[in-house]
């Protein structure tokens, strides 16, 4: 599970694998939060917030945008970073998790939004589910 | 895509024929120097171009200006005229950042008269305009109010009392787009928004002090206002948090209705709906109070830029006047050809030229001002639209230099600390939130200014009329 950061011109395009469908959503989740906080804060800064996801999607690359989406909202919204999530149900076209996160002063880069430019996940030749996002920063 | 697959028409004007792909309705061109057409073949830019020239409804062309360079869904300086009856509308073609855009400011100071106080003056306006990822402004706007700015953008916060009526006339569309509806923009973006006025954001936006250090057209400049070595300023920010969510909403409803309409397209992020559907016409209403939110953003910061000038230079550093606010990302109804138009501009400008009604009367002799911010230290220039522009692109000219290396790149070639000290040694302050902004947006991260202005030029899409060089840069 993890995610990398790939050359992209204007914004930010990111490649995310893992060996399941959860995995690969939790590395994108991570990488997310990483571009917007570099460092992650620590559990113990302050208290931890609970924030609930239900989303249902086309297909799993739409599913995996739109959480992100949701991710995001809350963090702007609430101005905070997640640190971690907790997914109670994930299919291709369905999606319910709590996501856990502290309050910051602000972000490290201002994402506009996760793209669906070129989300298309896929299993790769090592047998893990792979797929780049573009995100408008 | 390799340059094999381009025709060239003339110097500037490059064309991949509608048989290039199966799924093209029309041919896609890009405005560029060869140079600058091959470095645009090193990312995915023209590729992206032609899955815009795939779109239902598409007139004519799919078009890039020379700052042309790697998006989503439309590249970045990309153009598309929709037939207004039976073409689509695409949240992909305008960008997350609704109606970014640029305001620029005349006083009536000249250069020299500031300097001593340059520093002084850009950490005053540093602290007045909150810049940066997730900063709150100093309005936090709800229900009637939020409303209010939404409808009627900049003239809502004239209304609330912030600047004078006289700024209205020299903005775009008035600052206001009729269309607006604020029910059509969801709670969530609303909520996402309610705090953001009168914000920078982060990234590429930016408050500029600058001077004019050249004219180029004595008449033109004299009907904008300028004079040589006149202090201005420029002011780049968009829609921020409501505009974002206005675009995110309607992108997934368009991909879930487009099946309805049997709409194919090649990348997700180009979802669209006929434009005279019900999900068109939701869009294009929360599209329009997103653009008047990001009106009133740019009448606000020019409020605080005000309040930090005369904060720093008392009563004798005079007015600070608006000569133009112009959006860059956006989808409005245009006439051309005797043919109603729903022209896509995603990062590119109107370049009306002299005569139309949408220029203000001060200046409709001269033509649409066309502001073309450079990159951080270096040089942007102001333009009046043109002929060609009316006859070749809808009315359309380059937004800004277009960058050329990718943010992750410019961090690893960039020293900050450094290019800081040397912009300084250049008689140019940097005010700003992080160090990894400034190398982000490090001048070697963005194709040159002039070049891109030149070939604006050369094809008769505007016409040169000044160039601002900086003083001191704010940013997040």
């Amino acid at each position: 599970m993890g995610f990398i950061i790939l050359p992209h011109t204007a914004d930010l395009r990111m490649r995310v694998d893992g060996l399941s469908l959860q995995e690969l959503f939790l590395g994108a989740f991570e990488g997310m939060m990483r571009v917007l906080k570099e460092r992650k804060p620590s559990r113990e800064a302050a208290k931890i917030f609970k924030r609930r996801i239900k989303i249902s999607s086309a297909d799993a690359s739409a599913l995996l945008v739109d959480f992100l989406n949701e991710v995001l909202y809350n963090a702007y919204s609430h101005k905070e970073i997640y640190l971690s999530v907790a997914f109670k149900n994930i299919s291709n076209t369905e999606l319910e998790a709590e996501i856990f996160g502290v309050p910051v002063e602000d972000f490290d880069e201002d994402i506009k939004a996760t793209t669906y430019h070129e989300a298309d996940i896929k299993k790769n030749k090592s047998g893990k589910w792979e797929t780049v996002l573009v995100f408008d920063i | 895509m390799v340059i094999k697959d381009f025709k060239k028409i003339n110097d500037h004007l490059w064309e991949i024929s509608r048989s290039f792909r199966e799924d093209m309705r029309v041919p896609a061109r890009i405005y560029a120097t060869e140079k600058m057409l091959l470095d645009s073949l090193e990312d995915r830019s023209a590729e992206q171009l032609v899955n815009v020239a795939t779109l239902p409804g598409i007139y004519k062309y799919a078009l890039a200006m020379p700052d042309i360079h790697e998006g989503y869904g439309f590249p970045i300086g990309g153009v598309a005229a929709m037939d207004a009856k039976n073409g689509v509308i695409s949240p992909g073609g305008i960008g997350y950042d609704i109606n970014c855009g640029v305001r620029l400011l005349r006083s009536d100071l000249a250069a020299d008269v500031i300097l001593p106080r340059l520093n002084d003056l850009g950490g005053r306006i540093f602290a007045e305009v909150p810049s940066g990822a997730g900063r709150s402004g100093i309005l936090k706007l709800s229900g009637k109010d939020l409303d209010l700015v939404l409808k009627c953008g900049a003239r809502g916060l004239v209304a609330m009392g912030y600047e004078e009526k006289e700024d209205l006339e020299f903005i775009e569309s008035g600052g206001e787009l009729p269309d607006a509806d604020p029910a059509m923009v969801s709670s969530r973006a609303k909520t996402r928004g309610q705090d953001q006025l009168g914000t920078m954001g982060a990234g590429n936006h930016f408050v500029e002090v600058g001077f004019v250090e050249k004219i180029f057209s004595k008449d033109a400049a004299e009907a904008f206002g300028l004079f040589l070595g006149q202090v201005t300023v420029l002011i780049h920010t968009g829609s921020r948090g409501l505009g974002h969510q206005v675009a995110t909403d309607h992108i997934r409803t368009m991909m879930a209705a487009m099946p309805k309409y049997g709409i194919r397209i090649p990348d997700r992020e180009l979802a669209c709906a006929p434009f005279r559907s019900e999900e068109g016409q939701n869009y294009f209403k929360a599209m329009s109070a997103a653009a008047n939110f990001a009106w009133a953003n740019r009448q606000l910061i020019a409020w605080e830029v005000r309040k930090a000038w005369k904060d720093i230079l008392g009563d004798s550093g005079g007015e600070l006047k608006t000569v133009y606010d112009v959006a860059h990302n956006l989808a409005k109804i245009e006439k051309y050809e005797s043919l109603e138009l729903l022209v896509h501009r995603k990062g590119a400008t109107g370049s009306f030229a002299k005569g139309n009604s949408e220029i203000p009367s001060r200046y409709r002799n001269v033509g649409q001002p066309v502001l073309i911010p450079g990159s951080m230290g270096t040089a942007s220039y102001i333009l009046a639209g043109a002929e060609g522009a009316m006859e070749n692109t809808f009315g359309t000219a380059a937004h800004g230099a277009g960058r050329s290396m990718s943010r992750t790149e410019a961090r690893k070639h960039v020293e900050a600390r450094a290019l800081r000290e040397r912009l300084e040694a250049e008689g140019i302050y940097v005010f700003a939130g992080s160090l990894r902004g400034i190398a982000e947006e490090a001048p070697a991260a963005y194709k040159d200014i002039d070049s891109v202005v030149d070939t604006v030029e050369a094809v008769g899409m505007a016409k040169k009329v000044a160039r601002l060089r900086p003083l001191a840069v704010i940013k997040g």
